[in-house]
């Protein structure tokens, strides 16, 4: 792989702004494989990707 | 990214029936049905985890020399090393090797054997046509190498250790050794002989401060300082024995243009995830694991590590291959951040859930995160005028991709 493009790498305050940016429409769609500790998952397809039609955070966390 | 095809694995794959070794490595290296590893690391001569007495290229018996290397040959390889390589690369068309050496030929050295001293110096320039022959020796057996390191883990010497338990294929080099032989033999001689193949400096441990036996990030500095070295350098190869990623940092911050790598270190478990997410967010622009198969006693191995656990086990008795948590952790990141990737930054409101993102050239955007807890937490992610919300299950490394 290619070093980190130095304009997102260093600048660390960059905000969700810069994240969305990236993402063309033709992309706007996930998709997640997983792998558990238990062995439950090995690199298993995510079911249950909710999508929201309306304008997210930054990528964000909640328990 | 991926791992090593040392003799230790390449052994205990060419004990596996035609088939099953062609499944075995197709689940290490194919892109789509494997682990995509596509970045393995190869030795030049015998490394310490091996079953076979050392050995390199060109050994001779007694007070023997052979600077013109005339007797230079490969032909070991060709039991069990070679037809693994080729069989990963017909696997995997795009895989790169890169090849380290733990020593040069014994005659080289100031020990007279491959256990530790250093490089006589009237042999740098036989040991620099030693890397070209092997270059081009493995060219023509249809192995490409894409880089050389000079020397596995330069700080070491283990001629030094009192107990011979401790002796294994080693040579010590100075930053100012390597920088020399770099930029007066080694770039040279590939410029001459049009040997494309990259040069990557140090590959030993990002320490900051030097240690007995880790020279840390000064020795590579010492090499990038000259322009006469630097011109030939392409990359530099940390591992991560002593320090911490913080010194790979500080590093490609003073050198910015040249790439800095992460050439050898096995990582297990979440806490291992966690690792190799650290060691991109200092920089790294690749990850390899160290020796990729072991069997049933950890072996074969005649030197003094124990591999703890590999990511594949080899049951000898049986034949039975067993792919760890390890293997598929290796996976959720190989398998989606694709060669070309560049590492994006990523801003998230928990610090408890260590991720990386990368944008491929395909313009994919790959995020790997890993959950430690023992719950199940939701993340939220955002796309195009809209965002996802999925659960990461407990004790985890998920992967998306936008």
């Amino acid at each position: 792989m290619k070093p980190p493009q130095k304009t997102l790498f260093t600048a660390f305050l960059f905000t969700l702004i810069v994240s969305v940016s990236l993402i063309p429409d033709s992309h706007a769609q996930v998709e997640a494989w997983t792998t558990t500790l238990d062995s439950s998952h090995q690199l298993s397809p995510v079911s249950g990707i909710e999508l929201k039609n309306e304008q997210g955070g930054g990528l964000r966390f909640s328990n | 990214m991926g791992s090593s095809l040392e003799p230790t694995t390449c052994y205990n794959l060419s004990l596996l029936p035609e088939a099953e070794r062609r499944a075995a490595i197709r689940k290490l290296v194919h892109p789509t049905e494997g682990a995509n590893m596509n970045l393995m690391r190869v030795c030049i001569g015998t490394p310490d985890f091996t079953g076979d007495p050392w050995y390199s290229y060109n050994d001779m018996i007694g007070d023997d020399r052979d600077p013109d290397l005339k007797l230079f040959s490969i032909e070991r390889d060709k039991a069990y090393i070679l037809p693994v390589l080729k069989m990963a690369l017909e696997e995997n068309p795009d895989l790169k090797f890169f090849a380290s050496p733990w020593s040069p030929p014994g005659w080289m050295t100031t020990t007279g054997n491959m256990i530790g001293g250093s490089l006589k110096p009237e042999y740098y320039a036989a040991y620099a046509d030693y890397f070209v022959k092997f270059i081009q020796a493995y060219e023509k057996e249809g192995i490409p190498i894409h880089a050389v390191t000079i020397q596995n883990e330069p700080g070491v010497d283990r001629s030094k250790e009192s107990d011979p338990k401790w002796h294994y294929p080693s040579c010590a080099w100075t930053g100012e050794q390597e920088r020399g032989f770099i930029a007066n033999h080694l770039g040279p001689l590939f410029e001459k002989k049009s040997i494309d193949a990259e040069i990557w400096c140090y590959d030993h441990n990002y320490n900051t401060k030097p240690m007995i036996g880790d020279a840390g990030i000064g020795y590579p500095r010492t090499i990038l300082n000259d322009p006469k070295a630097a011109q030939y350098v392409d990359k530099v190869a940390f591992h991560g024995y002593e320090g911490s990623p913080k010194g790979m940092k500080i590093f490609h911050d003073e050198f910015p243009d040249t790439p800095v790598l992460f050439t050898e270190g096995s990582m297990f478990g979440l806490r291992g995830a966690e690792k190799i997410i650290d060691l991109f967010n200092h920089g790294a622009s690749s990850y390899n694991a160290w020796v990729t198969i072991i069997d049933e006693n950890k072996g074969p191995n005649n030197g003094p590590f124990e591999a703890s656990r590999t990511c594949v086990t080899l049951d000898t008795r049986s034949g039975k291959l067993t792919y760890h948590f390890d293997y598929y952790m290796y996976a959720q990141f190989m398998r989606f951040i694709q060669p070309g990737a560049q590492r994006i930054h990523l801003e998230s409101s928990n610090d408890d859930l260590p991720a990386v993102a990368f944008k491929n050239t395909d313009g994919s955007i790959v995020t790997v995160i890993v959950n430690p807890k023992n719950e199940s937490v939701q993340i939220a992610i955002p796309t195009k005028n809209q965002f996802t919300k999925m659960q990461l299950p407990p004790t985890s490394v998920t992967t998306f991709r936008i």
